[in-house]
């Protein structure tokens, strides 16, 4: 196992002071220049090692605890490899987090800027990063969120529900919900939970244009209007209840 | 190879597989990932059913009871982790490191080709042709990809072209996005 360079270190506890971290082991192959360009192994002991803890002669233990970015998901490492737009968003997090990822990140230019920002007002720089930050989740609930459509395109969709009422063979009625999804609700649960409620068959199935929907037995539009508003506290306004073919709000 | 997984559309049927099979499967990954056996009580208890996922393109994906997608391999290939797993137990699988530049392209599902493997900035272990690796970006402790080198190190190192590591799973794509599969 001498190709793994992470054990190889980890099992010779002889290994004293002298004897390079494992992530510093690894550098050493590099030329002395990567280290200028590129704040690797020191960003490294911060996600890999539970931070700081790269020092010399550090024992390692697994289960590493390992760090994702609340943005796009990532270990912060690879923040920087997004789009430039997503990116934007992880810059704020990593700022806080990890502020030895951030010189490399920013741009000269940028830098600088943001240096004088926090010269002039101190701590309000990264309270105001903050509140953009915290913006970015308020929006995802109430901007247009994307949805996908049938053929692999996504569309952007407000998020608003739904409900109307159809016939299915002979005089029978169904409820069908549409737009559940846009509030992060599970459908599968939202089913469960009508069948409880008005014990009737409810299910989860995909609509003509490829959207999820809850179809409930029987007329319970309003009903079922009551029971997202309390049950999940969805804002009434955004919920719409379509009679005579015309979408009017379920609580006016 | 999960480039467009989801769990509604590419997981044909998950199910708690029995006992015999639980053992071969164990006994598989233990005889391909060695490092692996101080760890493998911790990873996958056996006491615990595991949870074998079906997916499309003959994939078989190994989760924890909590339908948390631990190893993969494809019919009767090798296994192996998933970059979640990986990341924790970076001993894993032996450690390929590409150039900076092949980062952004392996992230998109792209193969590491030989010169990402020959810069300066990167550095490879010794593997024979068709071991399962990860790659790592020069200096970062996490995982970018894992994948099969499709040559060995010594043939990559006289070669000047080509693909030298097949592309299994990468950051960001279907299966990274689902921590669990249900």
């Amino acid at each position: 196992m001498a190709t793994v360079t992470a054990p190889a270190d980890v099992d010779t506890p002889s290994g004293t002071a002298a004897a390079p971290a494992p992530g510093s082991a690894w550098s050493d192959s590099e030329p002395a220049d990567a280290a200028a360009a590129d704040a690797g192994p020191a960003s490294g002991g911060g996600t890999g090692k539970g931070g700081g803890a790269s020092g010399p002669a550090a024992p390692v233990t697994y289960p590493l605890v390992v760090e994702y970015c609340p943005m796009c998901g990532l270990p912060p490492e690879y923040c920087r490899f997004n789009s430039k737009s997503v990116f934007a968003k992880c810059k704020p997090w990593l700022k806080e987090a990890h502020p030895q990822l951030v010189p490399e990140m920013f741009g000269e230019g940028e830098l600088e800027a943001k240096l004088a920002a926090m010269a002039v007002d101190g701590g309000a720089a990264t309270a105001s990063a903050n509140a953009a930050a915290d913006a970015a989740v308020a929006s995802s609930l109430s901007g247009p969120k994307l949805v996908k459509r049938a053929g692999g395109r996504s569309k952007r969709v407000d998020p608003e529900i739904v409900i109307h009422t159809d016939q299915r063979k002979g005089r029978k009625q169904v409820t069908i919900v549409v737009g559940l999804d846009l509030f992060d609700i599970k459908l599968s649960d939202a089913a469960k939970a009508c069948k409880k409620a008005f014990a009737s068959g409810a299910t989860v199935a995909k609509s003509a244009d490829n959207r999820d929907t809850v179809e409930i037995q029987g007329t319970r539009a309003h009903e079922f209007a009551e029971l997202v508003r309390d049950k999940y506290k969805v804002p009434s306004e955004l919920i719409f209840v379509v009679e005579s073919k015309s979408k009017k709000r379920a609580f006016p | 190879m999960f480039k467009r997984f989801t769990v509604d559309e590419s997981v044909s049927g998950q199910s708690q597989i029995k006992s015999s099979l639980q053992r071969t499967i164990r006994a598989k990954i233990l005889e391909q990932l060695p490092a692996i056996e101080p760890y493998f009580e911790d990873i996958l208890p056996k006491k615990d059913k595991m949870v074998l996922a079906k997916v499309a393109g003959h994939i078989n994906v190994v989760c924890s009871p909590a339908a948390e997608p631990l190893f993969f391999n494809v019919r009767d290939g090798p296994y192996c982790p998933t970059l979640r797993l990986l990341a924790k137990y970076p001993i894993l699988l032996p450690r390929m490191c590409v150039d900076d530049g092949a980062i952004r392209h392996v992230m998109q599902g792209a193969d590491v080709m030989v010169p990402g493997l020959k810069s300066p900035r990167a550095a490879i272990d010794d593997v024979p042709r068709e071991a399962v690796v990860g790659v790592y970006g020069p200096g970062k402790d996490h995982p970018l990809a894992v994948g099969q080198a499709l040559l060995a190190s010594s043939a990559i190192r006289t070669v000047d072209k080509g693909v030298g590591i097949e592309n299994w799973h990468f950051l960001s794509d279907g299966l990274w996005k689902c921590p669990t599969l249900s």
